[in-house]
């Protein structure tokens, strides 16, 4: 749902949550942590203000006088995941050996030894989120108009978008601080659930939010299933690279682009 | 409803493009913008539909301002069709008219109400697009797009309509049917128009009154006959033209440039 948002938000089919900086954001943050050997409970609220704070950054960067920029939130989510990815590659580098495996499973993305604890805290972010996220669909819808005919729709520009992205971070963030920066399926999801019912975003989203969970739930049973658990990123980016090839050849031949 | 500007500036970011200008637009008028490129046509239609921020003076209906209206209230009252629309959108004729419904929904309202619906058909029978209201935008010619998008116009129910010259890619039949249903709008429910249009001849066959602009002033507002002076469009235009008579009305021909 995340990525569909964002999708919609961004009007560019190549959006995922990480795009904004979410990955980099949370990254960097674990991997300081192993790296200095803080306390291991903190660590999936320190990812989720990571992940929430760095998007925030690459907001103001793209505000300018009374809108959100496209072209700047995307160009900034990039400068500033490269700025972080490098910081952290130094640290991991620093780190002796034991703890890079640790760091690399979290930056992979595993659901090792998840469970309802880990729930306790970020259901209440989550719940919200979806809810409000459910509701975003007519300014998704408008937004897909351009900005100029969205905005005589009587759609904000800087509200929507601001209200949007937060909503997908808080979805993300939450996400990532549980099972970390598991690959493809936010930008996977939507497409597969744009090609099944549509581009209208009242069911793109919905849709979205349950066939995210229903993926990953389906590649944790194919991580598990093996002789050993092999962390469910893996298979994620493993499956969804050649599945988002497919999608994408199929959209193609049908002539349906987003912009 | 009237639409007045008083000493109005707009543009983009450090740059004003239309300066100083007075404006008055009675109620069920249909005005007609007309101008050089880049004489601040587009822009000024932007700047009433407030896309592009108010930088000086300020925009009345009904004699209120509309300084502090939010987008939502304002898109109750004004509408404003680009000039570049998407004829690419992966959705329906019908989905693309019905959001024209949002500026009247609240933010948890998720259906359109009967109410709704019956705009939204009737939008489309104007716009003869009845038919049509199931086919994919990418599946229609120009000439149908264009009205697609004039029906998401209409089912907005605004008083005050902007276009940017909603006849650009549309062939000759295309333009007069166009600018017929235009007027039939107009006439029919009493909307106040205001469009660009790039064609001066007709420009002067539809519209009550033609405002022309010269970087972003407004050089002359008067019934077409008088707007549109040898005089007039040799100031705004850098043309020498010359009258035909046609069963129509006088057109204007353009005889010979006066640039170098």
């Amino acid at each position: 749902m995340s990525g569909a948002l964002l999708q919609g938000m961004l009007r560019n089919g190549l959006a995922s949550p990480y795009l904004l900086g979410i990955s980099a954001g949370s990254g960097l943050v674990i991997v300081s942590f192993i790296s200095f050997g803080l306390a291991q409970i903190f660590m999936p609220i320190a990812a989720w203000f990571g992940a929430v704070f760095t998007t925030i950054i690459v907001f103001i960067l793209a505000k300018s006088e009374n809108k959100i920029s496209v072209e700047r939130l995307i160009l900034g989510g990039v400068a500033l995941s490269s700025l972080f990815g490098a910081i952290q590659a130094t640290l991991i580098l620093q780190v002796e050996d034991g703890r890079i495996q640790a760091a690399l499973t979290w930056l992979i993305g595993s659901l090792n030894a998840r469970g309802w604890s880990e729930i306790k805290i970020t259901w209440i972010p989550i719940l919200l989120a979806l809810l409000v996220g459910l509701f975003l669909s007519k300014q998704l819808n408008l937004l897909a108009l351009g900005e100029e005919l969205s905005t005589s729709l009587g759609n904000s520009l800087l509200r929507s978008r601001c209200l949007i992205g937060l909503v997908a971070t808080l979805l993300a963030a939450s996400a990532v601080s549980i099972g970390g920066l598991i690959g493809f399926i936010g930008l996977v999801v939507p497409h597969f659930s744009r090609l099944l019912i549509g581009n209208d975003y009242k069911y793109v989203l919905p849709f979205s939010a349950l066939t995210g969970g229903l993926t990953l739930s389906a590649a944790d049973l194919i991580a598990r299933s093996g002789s050993i658990e092999i962390p469910v990123g893996i298979v994620t980016s493993l499956l969804g690279a050649p599945i988002f090839i497919i999608i994408l050849y199929k959209r193609s031949s049908k002539k349906i682009g987003m912009n | 409803m009237d639409l007045s500007l008083k000493n109005f500036s707009t543009g983009y970011e450090g740059n004003t493009i239309i300066q100083n200008l007075d404006l008055k637009i009675k109620s069920g008028e249909w005005v007609g913008i007309i101008g050089s490129n880049g004489s601040g046509k587009s822009t000024l239609l932007k700047g009433i539909a407030k896309i592009i921020p108010t930088q000086n003076g300020e925009i009345l209906i009904n004699k209120s301002s509309m300084k502090s209206i939010n987008t939502k209230n304002l898109a109750k009252i004004i509408s404003y069709l680009p000039q570049k629309i998407n004829s690419n959108l992966p959705i329906t004729v019908k989905e693309l008219v019905s959001l024209g419904r949002s500026p009247h929904k609240y933010f948890w309202e998720f259906d359109w109400s009967k109410e709704d619906f019956s705009i939204i058909k009737e939008a489309l029978e104007l716009c003869d697009l009845k038919k049509y209201s199931d086919y994919e935008l990418t599946s229609l010619s120009g000439g149908q797009c264009q009205r697609a998008y004039l029906a998401l116009t209409i089912a907005q129910k605004t008083k005050i309509i902007l276009l940017d010259e909603p006849t650009t890619f549309l062939d000759i039949n295309f333009q007069l049917q166009m600018l017929d249903l235009i007027k039939i709008l107009n006439k029919k429910n009493n909307l106040t128009i205001l469009s660009v249009i790039h064609d001066i001849n007709l420009a002067a066959r539809y519209c009550d009154r033609l405002a022309v602009l010269k970087e972003g002033k407004l050089l002359a507002i008067d019934k077409p006959i008088n707007a549109l002076s040898k005089k007039i469009i040799k100031d705004a235009f850098s043309v020498e033209s010359e009258y035909i008579n046609t069963s129509v009305g006088k057109q204007i021909c353009a005889i010979k440039s006066l640039n170098n």
